[in-house]
């Protein structure tokens, strides 16, 4: 097709409402309209879609546009069906019928532009439909994820790859994306087929202004955040190097005051839609997220991008600080760097592929039989990623084929196949570690960030930006305060991770109405968090002993947390596989504790292997499937029952043991377990280890206090000045008197009394874990008490009661040491009841946030 | 043979009503004598048609109508190879010489499409056909001459079709021997067969192939069509069982037609079937293991100019 630039601008107008292309942007164009294939790389906010979006209205025909954003799709459909150009989506989160629908337009020639996720290529309605459609030219957005030498490569693109190969060479395609090294280009090209045109735009972003901050640990990162995120502009995103953060920090902010909502790619497509709306809209101040968000959110005024976690390569880094200030306004681009960060990278590069064993695991299968994934979980005992992985590697060596056996896929093996080559995931693992020297080169560098950044993408026209830390000769460094040191303590010690069993169609619904009489319960903790999984683990598997108080009182804690104002009729435990007794003896004391019956009503009927053997939830569910009975089930009829488990992982059990439940009648069933795994079986139990260990140190500034540990490799034996030494700053490092006890293999009593010794009157060991003396820490307090005890005077007055019934001395002490900022500070400071909370709380708040102001 | 090649080939393949005949001459033609790659021909507009390549007015129409397809085709062939199929047109070295040579230019499939092991082509395949309802002499006739193939390391081809078909597949599986079933459809619609095959075809013992668009699905017609195909694959054709009507006597009284040497079983007078009715036409008579009932050499003599066949 021959058009002339400024007749294209005529038609722009007409139809986009815009005046002019940009040189680049025409040059792009005008190759389409001649049927050449481009890979075009500029950076973010330059204006690419309008690159295909223009020439896509002139062809006859629809244009395919593979997208692996869904939250871009819909802010473009949005946008052309506003200028009245036919475009449409196609992806998971509409129904079956509606992508149909969709399909079936296209094959009637009455989309002119067709989103598609390159993962629903496989999908039978689009296999039916495709060669029905008149497909006028290609498009693959974030193109970089064709290269396994990007930085996110993903599989579903290679069959965009095979496809774009066998067009004829006259059909156009265009590839792009904002972020691709020279080799990651050069490898992109080649799998283009050869023949691609090449124009690549300048990267630097002159609006930013990059920052690394460097900290110690992981706290200091939550108290920077509170304190530096109500000070700045407008809405951001703050990046979490895990799913488990995105929930803490998020939880931690919301307690400081601050909106906050956390995303990452573990929740439902309504849940996320309602997210990436809510950004777009400034419902929250930040967004707390893993890099499932931001490629393809659309928001021109990102006013902060925070990393609290060190990204794995300066493109990874590129691209996720790439969504902020798109409309060209200054906007600050922070990292927070602890050196010790690089664990978690290092352990995902490190772990990327399953090892040897496990691929030859699902040939030694599929030489067997074609099968589909889920018969692959069941017959290997690998987790679904894993499964994922390896037959994504299989196809891509061509050992192995998918294809579609009525509507489930399956994979086969091929007949003459090569033998499966796993030195390539070398070569990789090496490029990738050497991807992460050159990010934390970035991090620890003295020169411009921006000039690093835009050569290491091959961007030689690049300079000095004049605008990060280091042009402006401005060295980060972080610290927490005591303050709000304590308020970090304060938050981990009360919170609970929620474990979700309502399923979403569910939600919403009255217990009458729901099919399963299962509701949502909560945990003490997560494993790894502090010493809870190893206690645990120690318990079970070591010494055999009860479950230490500390945890009780935990999960009682979180009970009343969790399920303040809630009755319930009767506990029932899960019967153990492995823990003899603890269970029980757990809930027994629960049962005291809380005043509720216990029964032992519930018994296994057949024996099950420990969960913890299953690598996937179809082998675990299958593991409980009627393992167990009740034997009086009279006594539960029209019950609230509590279930009470030390682990809760899959939630198999749980969910096993809610449907016998409820098929007996029970009115409502829910869990309060001590611990809840990280990620089930999506992260494997290596990476809840790592991310065990990594919490454990990360709580309250242990680590120092775990090195000097390992330095004291006898403190078991015998008590010494050393022990003294170490038992004193972890105390004061936030070491619970129960955590120290057990560490020491002393009991709570002796550490107390020793620690009094030690420490004289700076010890108050009557407050829980971590609250210190006054004078210790706070200089500002005398002006709180005195506040408070103005504030209680006044509600005397108005009650016509005494001030010591409003709120005793002792208890305005303890409101002043811990400094509350919510309601959530409230619930761990003695002398305050959940009645109390809730009359006074929230004007006791806000006579601290009036002083603090 | 490059693979973006392949829509080319789909295109020309089944150009609706076209002969198979006049399609690969013009393949031929581009190919071997003008020098001429397909992505060239189909960058052709009407008047080059016409002009360098000789097609007539019509012939150039449906060219620029079937270009339409291209894209479409494209997408299929990467179905096709995604699923583990492979395409075999007609001047590659992995397209079966037995088959080029019996049925000519004429009549050989432009493309083939498959899946399994394809070196089974180059063997000694025999081909072994007859009835689907067969009788007992019939199936003990099929096993006994399929289980001493096998032993012979010869290949046997048949069309997975109920009776003598599916029983000669089996029974040379069952004796470790190989097979290759032609299909009376298109590839993409043999899911079952592929599910029942799955083992053998990994183990390199089975090979499936099609002539038909890959979406074709099972007709009369292609069932018939596909008979030759089996013929031609095959050095020796035998014939279990046949009925004087059907696709078993239709092939054979073909293959008989074209001059290839069809061996049938000699069938006892009690037997209701029509196997004598092909030996009296020129069938050669094999006992019940197989071994002609009379001397061979001037029928040899006879049939060897005819299959003699090339290409240029």
């Amino acid at each position: 097709m021959v058009l002339k630039r400024n007749q294209a601008e005529d038609l722009l107008r007409h139809y986009f409402k815009l005046n002019h292309f940009y040189d680049e942007q025409w040059e792009t164009i005008e190759s389409l309209l001649k049927g050449q294939r481009i890979l075009l790389i500029q950076r973010t906010g330059f204006g690419k879609s309008l690159c295909y979006q223009f020439p896509a209205t002139l062809f006859d025909g629809t244009t395919v546009i593979f997208s692996p954003l869904i939250a871009l799709m819909r802010d473009q459909v949005k946008q052309l069906k506003s200028l009245g150009i036919s475009t449409e989506c196609i992806n998971s989160e509409q129904t079956k019928e509606e992508n149909k629908a969709i399909l079936k337009q296209a094959e009637q020639n009455r989309i002119k532009i067709l989103y598609i996720a390159p993962e629903r290529q496989e999908s039978p309605e689009w296999l039916e439909s495709v060669r029905e459609i008149k497909l006028s030219m290609i498009v693959i957005d974030e193109a970089h994820c064709i290269s396994v030498w990007g930085h996110d490569f993903r599989p579903a693109f290679r069959k965009i790859i095979d496809l774009v190969k066998l067009l004829p060479p006259n059909f156009p395609v265009l590839a792009t994306t904002a972020t691709a090294t020279e080799s990651a280009a050069q490898d992109i090209m080649q799998q283009m087929g050869g023949n691609v045109k090449y124009l690549r735009g300048n990267l630097l972003r002159e609006n930013f202004r990059l920052n690394v901050v460097r900290v110690s640990s992981e706290d200091d990162k939550l108290a920077f955040l509170a304190q530096y995120i109500p000070k700045m502009e407008g809405t951001g995103i703050i990046y979490t190097g895990t799913r488990v953060n995105t929930e803490v920090y998020s939880n931690f902010l919301r307690c400081q005051g601050i909106d906050a909502i956390n995303y990452n790619a573990g929740f439902n497509p309504e849940t996320r839609r309602y997210i990436e709306e809510g950004l777009l809209n400034n419902r929250w101040k930040c967004v707390v997220a893993t890099n499932a968000l931001g490629m393809g959110i659309d928001k021109p005024d990102l006013r902060f991008i925070i990393h609290t976690q060190i990204p794995e390569s300066p493109i990874h880094y590129y691209q996720e600080i790439g969504r902020g200030g798109r409309d060209g306004r200054g906007t600050p681009i922070i990292l927070l760097y602890n050196p010790e960060d690089r664990e978690l990278p290092e352990h995902f590069i490190e772990n990327s592929r399953p090892p040897l064993k496990h691929y030859q695991r699902v040939i030694g299968e599929l030489k067997n039989k074609s099968l589909g994934k889920w018969d692959l979980m069941r017959k290997t005992n690998l987790s679904r990623t894993r499964i994922e992985v390896i037959v994504a590697d299989l196809i891509d060596q061509g050992l192995v084929k998918k294809f579609l056996d009525g509507r489930s896929k399956r994979y086969e093996y091929q007949f003459n196949a090569f033998p499966f080559d796993n030195r390539v995931f070398e070569r990789l693992r090496e490029f990738k570690l050497r991807e992460l020297e050159k990010m934390i080169e970035y991090a620890e560098m003295d020169k411009c960030r921006m000039f690093y950044l835009c050569d290491y993408l091959e961007d030689k026209k690049a300079d000095n930006c004049h605008k990060c830390d280091n042009c402006r000769g401005k060295k980060l460094n972080y610290t927490t305060t005591a303050y709000w040191q304590q308020r970090v303590s304060n938050f981990r010690n009360n919170y609970f991770p929620e474990i979700e069993l309502v399923p979403e169609s569910q939600q919403g619904k009255s217990l009458l109405e729901r099919k399963s009489k299962l509701v949502n319960g909560v945990a003490f903790s997560y494993y790894g968090f502090s010493s809870v999984g190893s206690t645990i683990h120690r318990c079970k598997y070591e010494s055999g002993d009860d479950f230490p108080d500390f945890l009780l009182k935990g999960a009682l804690k979180a009970y009343q947390s969790y399920f303040k104002g809630k009755k319930f009729d009767l506990i029932i435990y899960v019967p153990s596989t492995e823990s003899g007794d603890l269970v029980k003896n757990f809930a027994k004391k629960a049962s005291a504790a809380l005043k509720i019956p216990i029964s032992h009503g519930l018994i296994k009927i057949r024996n099950t292997k420990p969960q913890k053997v299953f690598q996937n939830s179809i082998l675990k569910r299958d593991n409980v499937k009627d393992a167990f009975s009740y034997t009086n089930p009279g006594e539960i009829a029209g019950k609230n029952i509590l279930l009470i488990d030390d682990i809760c992982d899959s939630k198999a059990t749980i969910r096993e043991i809610g449907s016998l439940m409820t098929k007996l009648g029970v009115n409502k069933i829910a869990p309060l377990v001590i611990a809840k795994t990280i990620g089930g079986d999506i992260i494997s139990g290596k990476d809840v280890q790592l991310h065990s260990r990594k919490a454990a140190e990360e709580t309250t500034k242990r680590k120092p206090f775990a090195e000097v540990r390992k330095s004291y490799p006898k403190a078991y034996e015998k008590w010494t000045k050393e022990d003294d030494e170490l038992l004193v700053r972890g105390f004061r490092q936030g070491e619970s008197i129960a955590e120290l006890a057990n560490y020491f293999q002393r009991k709570e009593g002796s550490i107390r009394s020793r620690l009094r010794k030690l420490m004289g009157t700076e010890i108050m060991v009557n407050v829980p874990q971590g609250s210190l003396k006054k004078d210790t820490y706070f200089e500002d307090e005398e002006q709180i008490y005195q506040a408070l005890k103005k504030w209680r005077l006044q509600k005397a007055k108005e009650s016509g009661l005494p001030a010591y019934c409003v709120l005793p001395n002792a208890t305005l002490e303890n409101i002043t040491r811990a400094k509350p900022s919510s309601l959530c500070d409230l619930l761990d400071i003695k002398g305050l009841g959940e009645k109390t909370i809730k009359k006074f709380g929230e004007e006791i708040v806000e006579v601290i946030s009036r002083l603090e102001k | 043979m490059e693979i973006n090649d392949y829509s080319y080939w789909i295109t020309l393949a089944h150009l609706p009503n076209w002969r198979v005949e006049r399609v690969n001459h013009l393949i031929f033609g581009l190919i071997d004598r003008l020098g001429v790659s397909l992505a060239e021909f189909f960058s052709s507009d009407t008047s080059i048609f016409q002009g360098k390549f000789h097609l007539s007015e019509k012939e150039a129409k449906a060219i620029v109508q079937a270009k339409e397809n291209l894209t479409d085709n494209s997408i299929l062939v990467e179905e096709l190879l995604s699923q583990g199929f492979e395409l075999i047109p007609f001047d590659s070295p992995g397209y079966p010489v037995t088959l080029k040579n019996n049925l000519r230019m004429k009549y050989s499939p432009t493309l083939l499409y498959v899946k399994g092991n394809t070196q089974l082509f180059f063997e000694d395949i025999v081909a072994i056909v007859g009835s689907r309802n067969v009788s007992d002499e019939g199936v003990e006739f099929t096993k006994r001459v399929v289980k001493k193939w096998t032993l012979e390391r010869r290949v046997i081809v048949s069309g997975y079709a109920k009776g003598v078909d599916r029983i000669a597949l089996k029974t040379a599986i069952e004796n470790d021997g190989k097979g290759i079933v032609v299909l009376p459809q298109g590839i993409l619609t043999f899911k079952s067969g592929f599910k029942n095959l799955h083992q053998h075809i990994i183990d390199g013992r089975v090979l499936v192939v099609s002539a038909y668009p890959p979406k074709a699905g099972w007709s009369a017609g292609l069932a018939m069509g596909r008979n030759a195909y089996i013929y031609g694959l095959a050095r020796e054709i035998y014939v279990a069982e046949s009925g004087n009507k059907g696709g078993t006597w239709n092939g054979a009284i073909d293959g008989l037609r074209k001059g290839r040497k069809i061996f049938v079983r000699k069938a006892t007078p009690k037997e209701k079937c029509a196997n004598n009715e092909l030996i009296a036409r020129g069938a050669i008579a094999v006992n019940d293991s197989g071994n002609v009932v009379k001397s061979l050499r001037d029928y040899n003599e006879r049939s060897e100019q005819k299959t003699l066949f090339e290409f240029q």
